[in-house]
């Protein structure tokens, strides 16, 4: 039998049908806006106001999640552009998860960007350019269309994280965002090397195939350590990204020197898409059955296992000695990261396991909002000179602005897993899909994690908490006069009004998650049976109700 | 491998080295000669390549001048093997397919410019 190669000179020549060209319109509507805002930066007058930028941002991401919406219904089977770019629920809800949380931070920057006296456009254009590169990474089927669109997403991101240039430490953030991202990349990028030259091909699928064919011919053909090395240079720099234990030192400054609007999407957007391709990846290219024990008897399923407790326990107990609230929130994100691979390892360690996939969805979701809403309340008290630092800060602030502190103390909470919000249904999915799993295997292990992570998350309330005590019940100890943005007024309430309506009527949520899991295409076909059993399931269970 | 294979890879070889050295030669001993000291640098982008690493400062402009170089550049790089295989393309019936997606890279790649342009970046001083 031949290694399957996915290249066709053929096929170069050969224009896509035209039903492909469906997979690129939530990228082409934002590329079209990033180019006419561009267009727009240009032709500005110098010295007036640049608030309808923020606002031109916004909806043009807006659209973009609209378009993902609209497109629901209409996947595509195979992946488009010979092998390129999926097109499915999976990439669409990722699409339209980024585009929100971008949307929200960008409506939350300008007020922010004037106080520092640096407003400009690119900003704007930076995260745009930015979620161009998310949408195509969720969307990848190549590993080197995952690879540009990584960079495509990472290098902007870097600019943002340096952009209030006066400021030492954002200048500080940037470049220790950029250096250690750019060993990250060249680390993952040298992992996708050795899975090219174990396989020969960069296609995910044939990937699959060519692995399941090592496999069978047994070590004598070499290459299965190869891989091995490959599949675990590819987990970390996803992990890089989604701030995972050991992968995690950047995360504390660049989240205290960047702007704090562009926190709340750095910190949610490239982890719900690191989580994406993470999942997209794992469970296409490398499915755990086949790589268990290639590597001194361990699969990447336990070195994930091994991250995910090291980010609960390091993130929470590291996240109550911090003085800073951005950093703590830095933490926490650690620890977050944590709890995601809970889902993740629980959810890929059989096929049969797949569908509870939706929990990471959903708990993304979640973090998303409260998230971005924190950092967009942390923007509004951001004043050059008087921002909101420690927790001292926040003293009585929830008393002198009621609004703000409300939509504080509703995403605080949320973060914190406190019910009816919607932080604690993303925890409870987290944590039940592994005891699921651990029971139905009769895998201690996971039931050991789920432990970890439970009572982790019980110190986590302590430093949320923390947070409500100083911002009612404790005297301010400066006078800090707040930045008057309509926008970050606007996106907080939206995500605080998310959070708690996600938490007391999760259903559609959960559909829409379960839905975007469900379709994922490109699957082997043991995972492919799990969702048709699945889907067999849910009509018997749709019949019942009726 | 047949040695009269390389014949023409030689003889490149051997024009190559001919032509600089008719060339620098001809300049020898015909050109003008009114030196001055940074004519007397070796080239190095306009910076001074022997002394200290580490003391050299160099203008940022250059940077901007690189930045430039790689839109052209890689303008270059995509536009000659397309111009070279539209042929083939259009043969197989698909030339107004790939003369758009030309035109949309090259759209993209003049916004690029055009940007540059308004923020200062083809002037000099």
């Amino acid at each position: 039998m031949q290694l399957l190669s996915s290249y066709n000179m053929l096929s170069l020549l050969t224009p896509p049908q035209g039903a492909e060209f469906v997979a690129l319109i939530p990228g082409a509507i934002l590329t079209l806006i990033a180019l006419l805002f561009i267009i727009v930066d240009v032709f500005h007058r110098k010295g007036s106001s640049r608030d309808y930028q923020a606002y031109f941002a916004a909806i043009g991401l807006g659209l973009t999640a609209a378009s993902c919406w609209y497109l629901w219904g209409s996947g595509l089977e195979r992946p488009a552009f010979f092998g390129m770019l999926y097109f499915d629920r999976f990439s669409l809800f990722f699409s339209g998860l980024v585009s929100i949380s971008g949307a929200l931070a960008v409506l939350c920057s300008p007020a922010v960007l004037r106080s520092n006296q640096m407003e400009r456009g690119e900003y704007y254009l930076l995260v745009l350019f930015s979620v161009i590169g998310m949408i195509f990474m969720v969307a990848a089927a190549d590993l080197l269309t995952l690879f540009i669109a990584f960079e495509v997403m990472s290098i902007p991101l870097y600019v943002v994280a340096a952009f209030l240039r006066k400021d030492e430490r954002s200048a500080e953030a940037g470049m220790k965002y950029f250096v250690l991202g750019a060993f990250s990349a060249a680390i993952m990028l040298y992992g996708i090397a050795l899975i090219y030259g174990a396989t020969g091909t960069t296609n995910l699928e044939y990937i699959a195939q060519n692995l399941e064919f090592l496999a069978d011919g047994g070590t004598e053909h070499g290459g299965y350590g190869l891989v091995m090395v490959g599949v675990l240079l590819i987990f970390s720099g996803f992990a890089f990204k989604a701030a995972a234990v050991p992968f995690h030192l950047w995360a504390p400054d660049v989240y205290t020197g960047s702007p704090t609007p562009a926190v709340g999407f750095m910190a949610t957007a490239v982890k719900a898409v690191a989580f994406a391709a993470l999942v997209r990846v794992f469970v296409i290219a490398f499915p755990a059955e086949v790589l268990r024990g290639g590597f001194f008897g361990w699969g990447w399923i336990d070195v994930a296992y091994v991250l995910a407790i090291a980010s609960m326990v390091l993130g929470n107990l590291v996240a109550v000695t911090q003085t800073s609230v951005k950093r703590m929130l830095a933490y926490y994100g650690i620890a977050h990261a944590g709890y995601l691979l809970v889902g993740f390892v629980a959810a890929n360690s059989h096929p049969s396991f797949f569908l509870h996939n939706d929990a990471i969805l959903f708990s993304l979701i979640a973090y998303t909002f409260a998230l971005v809403g924190t950092f967009g309340v942390l923007s509004y008290f951001g004043r050059r000179g008087q921002a909101v630092e420690t927790y001292e800060d926040l003293g009585s602030l929830g008393l002198k602005y009621p609004k703000m502190g409300l939509i504080m103390s509703i995403c605080v909470l949320s973060l914190a897993g406190v019910p009816p919000t919607a932080g604690f249904l993303g925890k409870f999915y987290i944590f039940r899909t592994g005891v699921d799993v651990g029971l139905q295997t009769g895998e201690m292990a996971l039931i050991v994690m789920v432990i970890v992570g439970v009572l982790t998350s019980v110190v986590g309330a302590y430093y949320y908490l923390k947070v409500l005590v100083y911002m009612y019940m404790k005297p301010a100890i400066r006078e800090i006069e707040p930045l008057h943005n309509p926008g970050t007024k606007w996106a907080t309430m939206i995500c605080a009004i998310l959070t708690i309506y996600i938490g007391l009527f999760p259903a559609k949520a959960i559909d829409i998650c379960r839905e975007a899991v469900m379709d994922m295409q490109g699957v082997p076909a043991a995972v492919q049976a799990t969702i048709d059993r699945g889907e067999i399931e849910l009509e018997r269970r749709m019949e019942q109700w009726e | 491998m047949v040695l009269a294979d390389y014949i023409p890879l030689i003889l490149l070889t051997l024009m190559a080295f001919g032509v600089v050295v008719v060339i620098i030669s001809l300049a020898q001993f015909f050109g003008p000669k009114n030196p001055t000291p940074e004519k007397m640098m070796p080239y190095e982008s306009g910076s001074n390549p022997i002394g200290e690493p580490h003391g050299m400062r160099f203008s940022v402009k250059f940077y901007m001048v690189a930045i430039s170089f790689i839109l052209f550049d890689l303008e270059t790089i995509f536009v000659i093997p397309w111009a070279m295989s539209w042929q083939d393309s259009n043969a197989l019936g698909h030339g107004f397919y790939s003369f758009s997606v030309m035109a949309i890279f090259l759209t993209i790649l003049t916004i690029g410019l055009v940007y540059e342009w308004s923020q200062g970046g083809l002037e000099w001083d």
